[in-house]
């Protein structure tokens, strides 16, 4: 009973993480760039970095406001730079942002006290030591940026899927980008300070990639997205303590392979679909020319 | 002097770097799948942890055919996977991928001695301690790599930038874009083991994009790549000794400052241009501001 005492709190973490980050991905995923979250995490983290430097404790109320200056600033850039086939792709830019942001972290850290602690917390954080006093702060800034969302679900969901369409229809679509990246940002800044750079990318990414494999409408995937990050989040953290390893990167392993097996039960058991070639029948294709 | 001998090491392995990579680097833009170098990397970079945990070291031939092998497997999930129109964008895999491997690798590094100065070396590398056996090894790599690449040259450019017509021609898209792979892999292996994977990503991209900015033909993105590859190069090993921090960590912000720079450059000075990169809207965002 004891290790449940202490799995609590960073399981309820990690529920809160799965409920918001499921749904922000959905949308990343059909904005189809899928790596601004990935920089917009990597800048919250540098942030972070630069308030530890500052002297701020990482979970301390300062460190956030530091983090969330820098994400905005990023926020800001990227949606600005929202290309219209411009010669340099989107993605190229989100890219030497992202590693930049990394390189600028670990100068930060260099200076600053118990460097390497820190790299790998940037990572895959450290969810083990959430306290219940973060739960909290982390609960309550979650369900108002979901209230937020649910109240205008219809027009960030226009933009996310069809924006010439949405513009068409005379939403202003750079301002509810950037209303999109500001309350992203919000979210992504308090998770990577517990759960680090790639595990938020994971908690986004994947139950939304793992949901269409078996969904098309948002609804369904919400669902199946929720219970699959629910799900890995409690077997992940199970793992890590069996088999003494670090926690954050065993979630994401964990993702790895659960997405796996749905990929593989997707294409054994559901041929009659006919969709496009997927990753899935090609992993098979792998597999079956391997036998 | 000696300070140039103990930087000419680093310098020359980072020309060599500059001089493949930023080709390569061309075709990457290119093919628009910017990602699939910092995930190859990665799993290069997983492979030469793995390839520690077995105790071999991380500059030997077993860890180098290890880190291949992981690189190629990656290779060949990617260039099956190369989109027709599928649900599931290319993007979100290959950033699963990426993200999965660093985890793995992270995973894999806890069993190991030493553990947690691996991680910055798998990130930002070791480049000022590059031996001149390594530079030589990686040198050789390159090389080999630079003339298949140079000799099958309207191949590879032709696949990259239209691909379409590669396969009206008859050429073998497929396997081509295979070829590839495995030649970009074999080339990222080496560099990651030393450069480490986020060097070896800007590289890859930050000269061709750099270039891009002023350029338009092939011919000349790699000569403004190239420059740019090796004065930043050279700049960031020494401000990284001049101010005494992580010398990979700082090439790679070097990059970031010098490419902001030359965005600044194309937009105060070649203002006639028709506007069509993404950059003149950020500066345009500051002109506003001012």
């Amino acid at each position: 009973m004891d290790i449940l005492k202490f799995l609590l709190a960073p399981f309820v973490a990690s529920l809160i993480l799965t409920g918001i980050h499921a749904y922000l991905g959905v949308h990343v995923v059909e904005r189809g760039v899928i790596f601004v979250d990935i920089a917009l995490a990597q800048i919250a983290a540098l942030g972070a970095t630069v308030g530890i430097l500052l002297g701020m404790n990482i979970h301390a109320g300062g460190t956030y406001w530091v983090s969330l200056g820098f994400t905005f600033l990023g926020a800001a850039m990227i949606s600005v730079l929202r290309t219209k086939d411009s010669q340099i792709p989107q993605e190229a830019i989100i890219g030497i942002i992202y590693v930049v942001a990394s390189a600028a972290a670990i100068l930060v850290m260099s200076k600053a006290v118990g460097e390497t602690e820190h790299l790998k917390d940037m990572l895959v954080g450290n969810i083990l030591a959430v306290s219940w006093p973060e739960v909290g702060k982390t609960a309550v800034l979650y369900s108002m940026v979901g209230a937020f969302h649910y109240i205008f679900r219809k027009k960030f969901l226009a933009i996310s899927i069809d924006a010439k369409a949405a513009e068409a229809q005379g939403i202003n679509v750079r301002w509810w980008d950037f209303l999109f990246y500001v309350s992203f940002g919000f979210v992504v800044t308090s998770s990577v300070a517990i759960a680090g750079v790639l595990l938020v990318f994971c908690y986004l990414i994947v139950p939304s990639v793992g949901a269409i494999l078996f969904a098309e409408s948002i609804g369904h995937r919400l669902a199946i997205g929720w219970t699959m990050g629910t799900l890995v989040s409690a077997l992940g953290v199970y793992l890590s303590l069996k088999i003494d390893l670090p926690t954050g990167a065993t979630i994401v392993c964990t993702f790895g392979a659960v997405l796996l097996l749905m990929a593989a039960v997707r294409v054994l058991f559901f041929r009659n679909r006919s969709e496009s070639i997927s990753r899935v029948e090609a992993i098979h294709r792998i597999g079956a020319k391997a036998h | 002097m000696e300070f140039l001998n103990f930087m000419a090491a680093p310098l020359v392995a980072s020309l060599v770097w500059t001089g493949i990579l930023a080709y390569l680097g061309v075709h990457v833009v290119e093919r628009g799948v910017i990602f699939v170098d910092i995930a190859l990397a990665q799993m290069a970079a997983l492979g030469a942890t793995v390839a520690i945990l077995f105790g071999m070291d991380i500059h030997s031939l077993g860890a180098y055919v290890v880190s291949l092998a992981f690189t190629f497997l990656g290779a060949v999930v990617f260039s099956m996977v190369r989109s027709k129109g599928r649900r599931i964008p290319q993007e979100a895999i290959i950033g699963i991928t990426y993200a999965v491997a660093s985890a793995t690798a992270i995973v894999t590094m806890s069993k190991a001695v030493g553990e947690t100065e691996h991680l910055k070396e798998m990130l930002v590398g070791n480049i000022l301690v590059v031996t001149w056996g390594d530079v030589g090894t990686t040198a050789l790599i390159c090389a080999a790599v630079g003339v298949f690449h140079y000799v099958f040259r309207k191949k590879f450019l032709l696949i990259s930038t239209r691909p379409a017509e590669a396969e009206a021609q008859g050429i073998s898209v497929r396997w081509w874009d295979f070829l590839f792979y495995v030649s970009f892999g074999v080339v990222v292996t080496s560099a990651v083991s030393i450069a480490g994977v986020l060097l070896v990503f800007c590289y890859l991209i930050v000269p061709s994009v750099g270039a891009i900015l002023f350029a338009k033909s092939i011919g000349h993105r790699l000569a403004i790549g190239w420059t740019m590859g090796t004065l930043v190069s050279a700049l960031g090993v020494y401000l990284s000794l001049v101010v005494d921090l992580p010398t990979g960590a700082t090439i790679v912000c070097t990059f970031g400052g010098v490419l902001l720079l030359m965005a600044a450059a194309r937009v105060l000075f070649f203002r006639k241009r028709v506007p069509e990169s993404g950059v003149e809207k950020s500066a345009g965002v500051g002109a506003q501001a001012n």
